[in-house]
């Protein structure tokens, strides 16, 4: 069961929400945020997220600006979700367009949805469960250690799913062995999922369902109805033949069979406004709203028309077809899109984006500009560019601000007082240790009480480098009254120990910050990643800064997911600082494919190689070096 | 007979006139013809446009606020008169007819936008913002805060980031754009009160001021650390920058009456449809 279903539009006003189960309202909000606005999901063309103990799954309908969203339990395996998201876009789309399509109406839209989505939820519920039991069916001729063969998944579409032909089924697989192409087809491919092994089965159930939601309304007009004549025989009727006369005089054979279908309408529809409304006599109507919503169900898609040719202007612009794209105001499509996604695709590939962060970027414009029309006098080219310009900015910008000297003082007054810890990490040789005294000039600068903690006892030299860097920033902030010591054990010993060491030798003399310089390690070198999550532990650091040069090209993305993932499932990193900004030029990619590839933001960039080329990222000046 | 010598044989002076007018004449008809079938068409679209941008609309008031505050709820309390059910805000509600209900309805329409409060989506209400200053349409911003949750120290930081930043930008117009600091929710009981409201805020953007001076520099925008002067008045870097609010070299004495924008605290509750005040000093705002 769904726990709460809603559509809204993108601007947040509900417009209908149906709750069978309470669900935390912080839980709601922040999936809504994850989903829609920091865009956590990149997997694919994947439209699902699971947070806590709940799926949710979603679609959008851009043209209408609303959000049609579904959350339940993560325990619970709903297989017909997505046809159900995809017939409530439907349905609502075609309700309530119109009022939809004005932005700026008199009054909130009121959408009685409740109905239909019963209807529709209870016939999507059947067809699964007749779905279901045929593979509980198929489970049990899988006992019999029979291999099924592989029937066309579109078979089943002409296959009414009534329960009465899956009983035959059970009956006929319990009863003897036989040839599996004589036998309806539907168990048969149940049953071959179902002997796959009863759990997975149950995964992979929701990805047949998705291509067989189309199927959905040809199965709806392929339902027969039987009704039985004069004479004994039996007749398949089709819907448009009038409904089934339910009346117990009529029917003479199946008895049985009519009742048992009566009883199954009157179990659907049990509110009585479903079944008709009065009239101004006060005649009470009988309607039909499963046929209403199959036959919106089965009109063809309105929504994907070229041109909106609507009102008079764009009649008159369609004459102009070359001035169409001066003048503005046109519908956009797919082909429009295209040639100017490409365009702009190889324009930031040019800036050292890679090539799945620049796909990315191309598929949100096209799937937020699609079926939208242009501005007045502005032509595709500026359009896409501002939305180019609108999503590279949505990326870069954190979610949360960070304030290091704010977070600084709040430790250092704490109760017990405890030096704050930042550590680097990052591969070899993108400037860990230059960065880090960087930073620890700024912090000298501020009156900070520093400890450096040379945790990289592998290279040779690293310790010593350390060393120069905390004499020479001694020597510059003595005057302001900085401090600054160096902690190290020399070469060889195991990183988080002397970490652990460190730590607490600056909470016994009173250290404000400690950073913590490691070793540079190959991304894709197990062994040494996995000592980071050990290193996380024992150090357990505020923040955990990776360090990535803006020279490096794709290898960016997993560097970033690879960093991201080595601490462990309770840590992450914390910010980026991008090294080596001032060898590029404009040519800036790595930034977005690091905080694309993990949802980290950019805080420092590094800009030199002295101890005050150190800034802070400024998103608007990133934006316009990439899009210059 | 005073026939014409003309008459006779073709006159070349006339023959070559004809000849000129009819070679260049039909081209430029043409062109006349076109020229102003699309003037005509301009004109058009200029006048009849329905939707105008943002720039053209009249008085504006813009709603802002972090995540959860209730800033949609109060739009469509004041838009529609009733309170709808709400998620967090992807895009910006925009209404250009919105009426105040106690000026007469002669009065031209509003334009209210609600702008989403996260993070990552507040540089459309900044560009919103300078647009309306830039076009002197600007009459108020409403910064909507959940005074329940001003009681948690992260979230009243937030809150005061944000509206450190609004203030930056409302501070660079002469006279300042008057903010109104909507204490929402105020119902509840853990609901902090607009007096103390208020002094929270100055304290905590006073600690703001202090940490973006100290703060390392943003990039591109020239010079070292220490240019907390000019800020980031450069197209670009607007927000966020390392600018002085209020009077200069005073630590821990911020106040909030040494800007030039107007700032009041008021209590208010979305919920209850208390919002009678907030109502007023719109009113108030709407006739200058």
């Amino acid at each position: 069961m769904i726990d709460y279903f809603t559509v809204f539009t993108t601007g947040g006003i509900v417009l209908w929400q149906k709750c069978n189960q309470p669900v935390a309202a912080a839980i709601v909000d922040s999936l809504v945020s994850d989903i829609f606005i920091e865009e956590r999901t990149r997997s694919g063309k994947q439209s699902s997220l699971t947070k806590d103990r709940y799926t949710v799954k979603w679609t959008t309908a851009n043209d209408f600006g609303i959000i049609i969203v579904a959350v339940y339990q993560s325990l619970l395996q709903i297989s017909f979700i997505d046809e159900l998201l995809a017939s409530v876009k439907k349905l609502f789309t075609t309700l309530y367009g119109d009022e939809l399509t004005n932005k700026d109406p008199e009054k909130l839209p009121v959408c009685k949805f409740d109905d239909y989505f019963a209807v529709r939820y209870a016939e999507l519920e059947k067809l699964s469960a007749g779905r279901k039991v045929g593979e509980v069916s198929g489970a049990l001729d899988e006992g019999f250690g029979e291999k099924f063969a592989s029937d066309d998944e579109s078979e089943d579409a002409s296959e009414p799913p009534s329960r009465v032909t899956s009983l035959d089924s059970i009956d006929d697989a319990v009863k003897a062995e036989k040839a599996p192409l004589k036998k309806p087809n539907l168990s048969k491919r149940g049953g071959r999922r179902g002997g796959r092994g009863g759990p997975k089965a149950r995964v992979g159930r929701e990805s047949p369902f998705g291509s067989s939601g189309d199927e959905v309304p040809a199965k709806k007009s392929g339902k027969k109805l039987r009704k039985w004549d004069i004479d004994g025989s039996a007749r398949d009727v089709s819907d448009d033949e009038g409904p089934l006369d339910f009346s117990v005089s009529n029917t003479n054979g199946n008895a049985a069979a009519n009742r048992e279908h009566s009883d199954n309408l009157l179990l659907e529809d049990e509110n009585v406004e479903n079944w008709g409304s009065k009239t101004k006599s006060g005649e009470f109507i009988l309607k039909d709203l499963s046929s209403e919503i199959n036959s919106i169900l089965a009109a063809p898609d309105t929504s994907m028309m070229a041109d909106g040719t609507r009102g008079t202007s764009a009649a008159l612009a369609s004459g102009f077809g070359f001035f169409r794209n001066i003048i503005g105001n046109k519908v956009l499509n797919e082909q429009d899109l295209d040639k100017a996604l490409a365009g702009m695709k190889d324009h930031l590939m040019k800036k050292n984006v890679a090539p799945e962060v620049a796909q990315h970027l191309c598929d949100v414009v096209n799937k937020s500009l699609v079926g939208t029309k242009t501005g007045n006098w502005t032509s595709i080219e500026k359009t896409v560019r501002a939305a180019m310009e609108a999503a590279l900015r949505k990326i870069l910008t954190p979610s949360t601000s960070v304030d290091l000297l704010h977070e600084i003082q709040r430790v250092k007054s704490a109760n017990p007082p405890r030096p704050y810890v930042i550590s680097v990490v990052g591969v070899n040789g993108v400037g860990k240790s230059t960065n880090l005294s960087k930073i620890a000039f700024w912090l000298l600068q501020n009156n900070m009480k520093l400890l450096i903690a040379a945790c990289d006892t592998f290279r040779s030299g690293a310790v010593e480098q350390l060393r120069v860097h905390a004499r020479n920033l001694k020597k510059l902030t003595e005057r302001e009254g900085g401090e600054i010591e160096l902690f190290e054990k020399g070469y060889g010993k195991d990183a988080a120990n002397i970490a652990r060491d460190a730590i607490t030798y600056g909470r016994e003399h009173g250290f404000d910050v400690v950073l913590i310089d490691t070793a540079g390690r190959r991304h894709n070198d197990t062994r040494l990643m996995s000592s980071l999550e050990k290193f996380a532990k024992y150090a357990n650091p505020d923040k955990i800064v990776m360090v990535g040069e803006a020279l490096v090209g794709t290898d960016s993305v997993q560097q970033a997911r690879n960093f991201n993932a080595a601490f462990g499932p309770s840590r992450n990193l914390d910010f980026f600082l991008i090294s080596k900004c001032d060898t590029v030029g404009d040519m800036i990619g790595s930034m977005v494919n690091m905080t694309y590839s993990t949802g980290i933001p950019v805080l420092f960039v590094g800009t030199g190689q002295m101890y005050t080329d150190l800034r802070t990222l400024s998103v608007p000046w990133a934006v316009n070096m990439l899009m210059a | 007979m005073s026939s014409p010598p003309e008459t006779d044989k073709p006159d070349p002076l006339t023959t070559h006139e004809a000849m000129s007018t009819s070679g260049y004449g039909f081209p430029v008809y043409i062109l006349g013809v076109g020229l102003i079938i699309i003037t005509a068409y301009f004109v058009y679209e200029l006048l009849f446009r329905k939707t105008k941008g943002l720039a053209a609309g009249g008085p504006t008031f813009i709603i802002a606020g972090p995540s959860g505050s209730g800033k949609t709820s109060l739009f469509t309390l004041l838009r529609y008169g009733e309170k709808s059910t709400t998620l967090p805000s992807v895009e910006q509600n925009i209404t250009t007819k919105f009426r105040l209900p106690n000026l007469p309805d002669t009065a031209k329409p509003f334009v209210l936008i609600d702008a989403p409060g996260h993070q990552k989506l507040r540089h459309g209400m900044f560009s919103a913002l300078q647009i309306a200053q830039a076009a002197r349409t600007i009459h108020g911003v409403l910064y909507l805060v959940d005074a329940s949750a001003m009681s948690r120290p992260a979230q009243l930081r937030e809150a005061a980031e944000y509206l450190y930043d609004i203030l930056r930008i409302t501070e660079r117009v002469r006279g300042g754009t008057d903010v109104l600091v909507g204490a929402n929710k105020s119902e509840l009981f853990t609901a902090v009160p607009a007096k103390r409201l208020r002094t929270l805020f100055e304290t905590e953007l006073d600690k703001i001021r202090e940490s973006r001076a100290k703060s390392v520099g943003k990039v591109g925008a020239g010079g070292d650390k220490d240019d907390s002067d000019d800020g980031d008045e450069d197209d670009g870097a607007v927000v966020g920058g390392s600018g002085w609010l209020g009077r200069r070299g005073e630590k821990g004495s911020f106040k909030l009456e040494d800007l030039e924008t107007d700032v009041m605290v008021i209590d208010g509750s979305v919920d209850n449809g208390k919002i009678d005040p907030w109502i007023a000093w719109m009113e108030e705002r709407a006739v200058n």
